[in-house]
């Protein structure tokens, strides 16, 4: 169970980082352009809310509807600080790959936790 | 127009949040922690930390009946709760004819489930004192204390909707935290903990506030009869007792049939009505399996099988009784609130959502006096309000999270044979945040702020270490034989340290958060834009 809440919130915080990638504010710890084409923005958004209705199935799988939607909040709230966590990280050094620490320290975990068992 | 309905719930935001949120904050830390209570008391009874492995479920309770038979041969029923991730120890108790039939009535031991020797864990308020204070504080009669924690929780939802009004940004500042900004910082860090937790805060105060419903609106709820009503007397046989263990049917195909049914581990099973002659074997479930089945408080849950104690044939199942819609409603909120349904793994997201709430609640309440530091010290006069909140904050939020790490000490060394300890502990609990309320008005809010939350970062930092020294497994161990039991709290109290630290190194209580110029030297960018300013 452990692992597939961990394998959760990896996609959670894929889908988030593509939503914020879209957002004009957030822009700049992405790509180094200024502008984003209306397209493009479109399909962030759409990958971004493609990753989060994903990151469900998982917490629905293990625990069912009703509690597993109860967890997939839980995932949500902790997929999106670690993001907002990183986008802090990222404002003080400036390292694009800083956005990436969050998704393989839990991917890892959720290995390991697969294997423990 | 618009902008003063905003103005206006910007107001009531401010002063519900003010007059509650030192309350409030007491009831989110403590209740937070409380999901882990059967952790907490557990870490806090190290007698128990040597118990072996548990052998199979069925062997379990096949080892609690022998021992009950011959510790209680003339009891009315016996109850066993078996051991589990959140159990370490085979827990026996049983009523004897004169007992009360309400609550814990009758006598109990905990036994070691891999050799069924009596284990003698200290007494202690563990994690039940944390988790009844959340809700009814301490040394009120507890009418009143559920109508004070019912009022804050009312307050609280009010604080909720005038906060989601208020906020303006609510999308575009999603993932925003601007550290070393003092006020900024305030805000980001308790829109995010508000906002990224908004479902969590919605349900856990609302389905606070259901709970409450019989205390708060005694005239229009009717909260009726909490349990079943008592089984009718019934004609007692002679003998029974001592043989019995032996007539009883084998209760490892009742097990089986019974986590069949409900794919859930079974965690109690009764025998009732041992002097009839004519008993009864009723298991129930480690957990809810649903979240509309009515969660009960203690061990009411209502899922149950019950079989016939001699031929082991199952005479009914029950699955909780039909509700109304409303009544599952209600039902599940309770469920929801209390996280009874929740494997140890659940329980962790509720703990942090849980935590991000008691931030919520604190940096809100660091933020009221952040926010007008600036311009008192503008007009060069600090009204008494001020001077006071400011202090109060320090001890109602550094305080109490260096009391409850004290707490977590006094348990340790208060000697663990002492009368009356588990009293002791909690006076310990009142006496350090009572300390660590004076303490800001004598050495000013900001220094207190720092030392506070330094000394707590202390106490948790060496509370895996104090673990060990006085009877407890030490963390490697722990975490090396997957005993996640044991080792859980400790590793809980290194993060709490570690955030403590954090908090006493870079969040400035007191007014210094707010006309902070100089930036961290990590901070760059950012920081120096505001060092321009």
């Amino acid at each position: 169970m452990t692992m597939w809440t961990l394998v959760s919130i990896s996609l959670a915080y894929l889908g988030f980082a593509a939503l914020a990638a879209a957002m004009p504010r957030h822009l700049s710890l992405f790509t180094s352009g200024a502008k984003l084409a209306p397209r493009a923005r479109g399909r962030r958004r759409a990958a971004g809310c493609v990753g989060l209705a994903i990151s469900a199935v998982p917490p629905v799988m293990v625990y069912g509807g009703a509690t597993g939607m109860t967890a997939w909040l839980g995932v949500l709230m902790i997929a999106a600080f670690l993001l907002a966590m990183a986008f802090t990280l990222r404002e003080l050094c400036h390292a694009r790959r800083i956005l990436w620490i969050p998704v393989v320290v839990v991917a890892i975990g959720a290995l390991g936790a697969g294997l423990w068992r | 127009m618009k902008a003063g309905f905003r103005q206006s719930m910007a107001w009531l935001h401010t002063w519900t949040g003010l007059l509650f949120g030192w309350l409030l904050f007491a009831i989110f830390l403590t209740g937070t922690i409380a999901y882990f209570r059967n952790e907490v008391t557990h870490w806090m009874q190290p007698e128990l930390h040597q118990a072996g492995p548990a052998p199979s479920r069925a062997e379990a309770a096949e080892l609690g009946l022998r021992r009950l038979a011959e510790l209680a041969p003339g009891a009315e029923s016996w109850q066993l709760s078996l051991p589990d991730a959140r159990n370490r120890t085979l827990d026996l108790s049983w009523r004897r004819p004169g007992d009360p039939r309400r609550g814990r009535g009758g006598p109990g031991v905990s036994l070691d489930p891999a050799t069924g020797e009596t284990l003698h864990p200290r007494e202690t308020a563990g994690g039940n004192f944390l988790y009844r204070f959340h809700f009814e504080l301490y040394g009120l009669p507890r009418k009143l204390a559920h109508w004070i924690v019912g009022i804050a929780t009312m307050s609280m939802f009010v604080a909720i909707i005038s906060g989601v009004i208020t906020h303006k940004k609510i999308f575009k500042d999603f993932f925003t935290f601007r550290p070393g900004k003092g006020q900024r910082s305030w805000l980001d860090m308790h829109n995010m903990t508000a906002v990224l937790a908004l479902p969590y805060h919605v349900m856990i105060t609302f389905s606070g506030l259901v709970l409450f419903m019989a205390v708060m609106v005694p005239f229009v709820f009717d909260g009726g009869p909490r349990r079943g009503p008592p089984p009718p007397a019934v004609a007692e046989a002679e003998g029974g007792g001592a043989s019995l263990s032996a007539d009883l049917a084998a209760v490892a195909p009742l097990l089986r049939q019974a986590e069949e049914r409900w794919a859930v581990p079974v965690g109690r099973i009764a025998v009732e009505g041992l002097r009839t002659g004519r008993p009864d074997i009723v298991l129930a479930p480690q957990r809810n399996r649903r979240l509309a089945v009515s969660s009960g408080s203690g061990s009411a849950g209502v899922e149950r099988m019950r079989f016939d104690g001699m031929t082991g044939d199952l005479i009914e199942a029950t699955e909780g009784r039909e509700v109304s819609a409303v009544g599952a409603v209600n039902n599940v909120l309770g469920s929801l609130h209390r996280a009874r349904f929740a494997d140890t793994g659940l329980r962790w997201l509720f703990f942090v959502s849980g935590l991000a709430g008691t931030i919520m609640v604190g940096t809100g309440l660091m933020l009221w006096v952040s926010k007008r530091a600036a311009k008192h010290a503008k007009a060069g006069r600090l009204p008494v309000g001020f001077l006071l909140v400011e202090r109060l904050n320090t001890g109602a939020i550094a305080g109490l999270v260096l009391a409850t790490g004290g707490y977590f000490w006094a348990n340790r060394l208060i000697p663990a044979t002492l009368d009356g300890r588990a009293n002791d502990e909690i006076a310990a609990f009142f006496a350090v945040w009572g300390a660590a309320l004076i303490y800001p008005f004598l050495r000013g809010p900001a220094r207190a702020w720092t030392e506070e939350l330094w000394l707590a970062a202390v106490l948790l930092l060496a509370l895996p270490f104090l673990n060990p020294a006085t009877g407890g497994g030490n963390l490697i161990g722990t975490v090396w034989r997957g005993d996640w039991l044991a080792a859980g709290v400790d590793l809980a109290a290194l993060v709490g340290g570690l955030a403590c630290a954090l908090a006493a190194r870079s969040a400035r209580g007191g007014r210094s958060a707010g006309s902070r110029r100089a930036p961290r030297p990590t901070a760059t960018r950012a920081g120096q834009a505001l060092a321009g300013e």
